[in-house]
């Protein structure tokens, strides 16, 4: 027994050889003669049964066996990507697209009555699916993790100061805003290059200045002003260190404060072409009022004579509300454009100027 | 015969057709008696001209009012007629050249009365002449309407003993002028004496009879020559015929009749209306190539006509008015630009502008629907318009479809129809 299992145990060991000459004296008739084995064709008798592990029950996932009411914070307390299991959410992402290059009839058919067929445009769900694991997601931020954020950053906070409830009291007193970044890198060393970096905003508004030297601030920061809000942002980099980056922000902004108020000696020979926009005070537009006013004030010496009320009633014509309103127009007409309301505002203007109600 | 067929052929230029190419030529194939049959439109679901017409007989599109001082905004989008003697006096020049014919054919000449005439005229009435004279712009696109109503204004004032100076196209004085000389009185500007002869010719014809009963004299002494000399006091028809008579002179004499009659205006002896179409010309370079290189040209500005002109656009006088149209025709830019306008400051640009400001411009928009309707209706009743689709509802839409409601378009689509 021992030296036929010993046997048939070599020739399921090596597998090579097909054909294999055994003895066995109980299998065989005659025991001088051996027999042809050939395995898996001859019943060798016993063969060694293989075990196997029992199979294990699937369980199923986290999320069948979630409470209602449960502390989501202790399920996700960190951020971490979308684990299908764990999210009680019926949530689907991405796209099925099957390509379908070759038609012919069969092929229409089999596309027809296959499950991706059904599947066909509609997103997956979340079992399995890796559209879901790539996008970040902000599990780990609903409003409870929040509270419970600030309820562990309380006891470092200082109390808010009075005077500065509001955004538009902060940014009253005080005006300049100064953004920086820290970095933190596991690494050999502390210092991260992009912490240098000190972006200055300030809103020119709340700086003291008239029409010359606001004129001449922003056309020395050029594209660092945005005219849509008013604001100056100044990125600043140039130093190593961020310190000496504020530094240099703030002194930059007191320099171009201060050099914005300066009137050099070569701006009086500013000319109207230099002008970046129309600027009825300084064109032709004034000299002609001025004339047709004067003219008015002498003709309204004779009674008979229609002139309008305001040529009468104020001494510095110029200053009054219709020509004032008719200058606004034609500065509008020059600086936002012509077309045809623009064209009416100044028709209607001049017509108040020049002839009498 | 007046088959289907023709019409069709006539308006195959046109982007929609009332009356389709295959119902047409299946109808004349059938019936072969080359008449419309318009019970088989009607059963196609088309309009049958002759059971539904937009209008029977005469539609209300004229006024009785053919005084112009009298138009207000009640005869707007009505037509008035103009007698042969006001077209001869002043509009024998200035309309577009087509209207001319059309005036023949239809055998009288109306003008429509249109708003921006209207709203001159309202402001011409509440002005001063004792305050410096106003200054009008007309401006809009291409054909529509500011030359007419130009004319229209000329007439209405012209109806009320007002001296008229007419310009018909002031760019002419810088692209054909045939004769161009020096100027002897002043060093740098060009005359173009048969130009000026033409204009105090005008001057003549526009205003002979009331510039004889007025009577009007000089305020001083022209010499002209060692022995052509205008004394102080002599007639200014005098002056005038001086200027046709010695063509030489007739740049200059412009000048003096300028300065004359804006001195009389502002003694408020009469009343001066300054009439300029294409005014935005005289801001542009001219055609006229100077002696010292090929490509470069003179400017408007240093034309001795311009010159006088501009004097009088100035307001250092009184007693009167100008009246002014910008036209894109009138400049050297190129009309297929993108970036042109229609609009007075562009046209002008900053030099033109700065001189005539402060100006009342005047929008002439196109037709309005009132305003489209009457002259459609006028056009019908005048049979410029036969063909009996152009009666109907849906002929007129295609009508204003095709042409914007322009009218000088409007015109051009009605001749097919």
């Amino acid at each position: 027994m021992a030296s036929a299992d010993q046997i048939s145990h070599e020739s399921m060991v090596n597998q090579s050889l097909r054909f294999k000459m055994a003895r066995s004296s109980v299998s065989c008739k005659y025991s001088e003669f051996s027999m042809v084995v050939i395995p898996g064709h001859n019943h060798t008798g016993d063969s060694v049964e293989r075990r196997r592990r029992p199979e294990l029950p699937v369980i199923p996932p986290r999320e069948k066996s979630m409470p209602i009411d449960q502390d989501w914070t202790t399920v996700w307390p960190t951020a971490s990507t979308f684990k299908w299991s764990a999210v009680p959410l019926p949530i689907r992402q991405g796209r099925v697209f099957v390509c379908f290059k070759n038609f012919s009839e069969s092929n229409i058919f089999n596309y027809f009555h296959s499950q991706k067929a059904e599947q066909d445009g509609i997103p997956p769900g979340k079992y399995g699916n890796l559209e879901l694991m790539k996008i970040p997601n902000f599990l780990h931020l609903t409003p409870n993790h929040i509270k419970k954020h600030c309820a562990a950053l309380k006891e470092f906070c200082t109390e808010w100061p009075e005077g500065l409830e509001t955004d538009e009291k902060c940014k009253k007193h005080f005006p300049v805003e100064v953004i920086s970044s820290d970095y933190i890198v596991d690494s050999i060393s502390l210092r991260d290059p992009r912490a240098r970096t000190v972006c200055i905003k300030i809103n020119l508004s709340s700086l003291d200045l008239d029409s010359h030297a606001k004129d001449k601030f922003i056309r020395l920061v050029g594209d660092r002003y945005n005219a849509d809000t008013g604001e100056l942002t100044l990125e600043l980099d140039r130093c190593p260190m961020k310190k000496q980056n504020h530094d240099y922000g703030i002194y930059l902004l007191s320099a171009l404060f201060k050099e914005s108020w300066k009137t050099e000696g070569w701006e009086s020979e500013k000319t109207v072409d230099d002008m970046e926009m129309y600027v009825w005070s300084m064109n032709e537009s004034k000299k002609n009022t001025q004339q047709i006013t004067e003219v008015m004030k002498k003709a309204a010496e004779n009674p008979s004579c229609k002139v309008p009320e305001y040529v009468l009633k104020s001494e510095n014509v110029l200053e009054t509300e219709p020509v004032q309103e008719y200058a606004a127009a034609v500065e509008d007409l020059h600086n936002v454009g012509e077309d045809l309301h623009s064209l009416e505002k100044y028709k209607e203007q001049v017509k108040k100027m020049l002839l009498a109600q | 015969m007046f088959s289907i067929v023709r019409p069709v052929l006539r308006r195959s230029a046109c982007a929609c057709r009332l009356i389709t190419s295959s119902s047409s030529n299946n109808s004349s194939t059938e019936q072969g008696s080359g008449t419309i049959n318009f019970n088989e439109l009607f059963q196609k679901g088309i309009e049958n001209p002759i059971r539904n017409p937009v209008k029977k007989g005469l539609a209300v599109c004229r006024t009785n009012q053919t005084d112009p001082s009298q138009h207000t905004i009640r005869h707007e989008g009505l037509y008035y007629r103009v007698a042969p003697e006001a077209i001869q006096r002043w509009m024998k020049e200035g309309l577009h050249p087509d209207i001319y014919p059309l005036f023949r054919a239809f055998n009288e000449s109306c003008l429509m009365v249109r708003r921006p005439a209207i709203e001159i005229m309202e402001c011409m009435r509440a002005a001063d002449y004792s305050l410096p004279a106003i200054r009008y712009m007309l401006y809009g696109r291409a054909g529509s309407g500011k030359s007419s109503t130009l004319a229209h204004l000329m007439h209405f004032c012209g109806s009320q003993d007002w001296v008229i100076t007419h310009v018909p196209w002031a760019p002419v004085l810088h692209r054909y002028s045939k004769e161009r000389v020096p100027s002897t009185f002043k060093e740098g500007r060009i005359d173009q004496p048969a130009d000026a002869a033409k204009w105090l010719s005008r001057l003549m014809t526009t205003n002979d009879p009331l510039l004889k009963t007025l009577n009007l004299k000089t305020h001083r002494k022209y010499i002209w020559s060692r022995r052509e000399v205008t004394e102080e006091g002599d007639a200014l028809t005098e002056l005038i015929d001086f200027g046709l008579q010695r063509v030489k002179y007739a740049p200059d004499v412009m000048g003096a009749v300028i300065r004359e009659l804006k001195l009389h205006a502002s003694s408020g002896n009469v009343k001066v209306l300054v009439a300029i179409d294409g005014v935005n010309g005289m801001w542009e370079q001219t055609r006229y190539i100077r002696e010292e290189s090929r490509h470069k040209f003179f400017h408007a500005q240093e034309l001795t006509i311009v010159q006088h002109l501009m004097e009088f656009l100035k307001n250092d006088w009184t007693g009167g008015a100008s009246v002014c149209t910008v036209d894109e025709g009138a400049t050297i830019k190129e009309m297929n630009d993108p970036l042109t306008s229609y609009m007075p400051r562009f046209l002008l640009g900053q030099k033109g502008f700065d001189f005539l400001d402060p100006f009342i411009p005047v929008h002439v928009p196109d037709y309005s629907d009132k305003e489209a309707n009457s002259c459609l209706d006028y056009y019908t009743d005048r049979k410029w318009i036969q063909h009996p689709a152009g009666l109907t509802e849906a002929g007129r839409t295609e009508m204003f479809f095709l042409s914007c409601k322009n009218p000088l378009e409007l015109y051009k689509v009605s001749r097919r129809w």
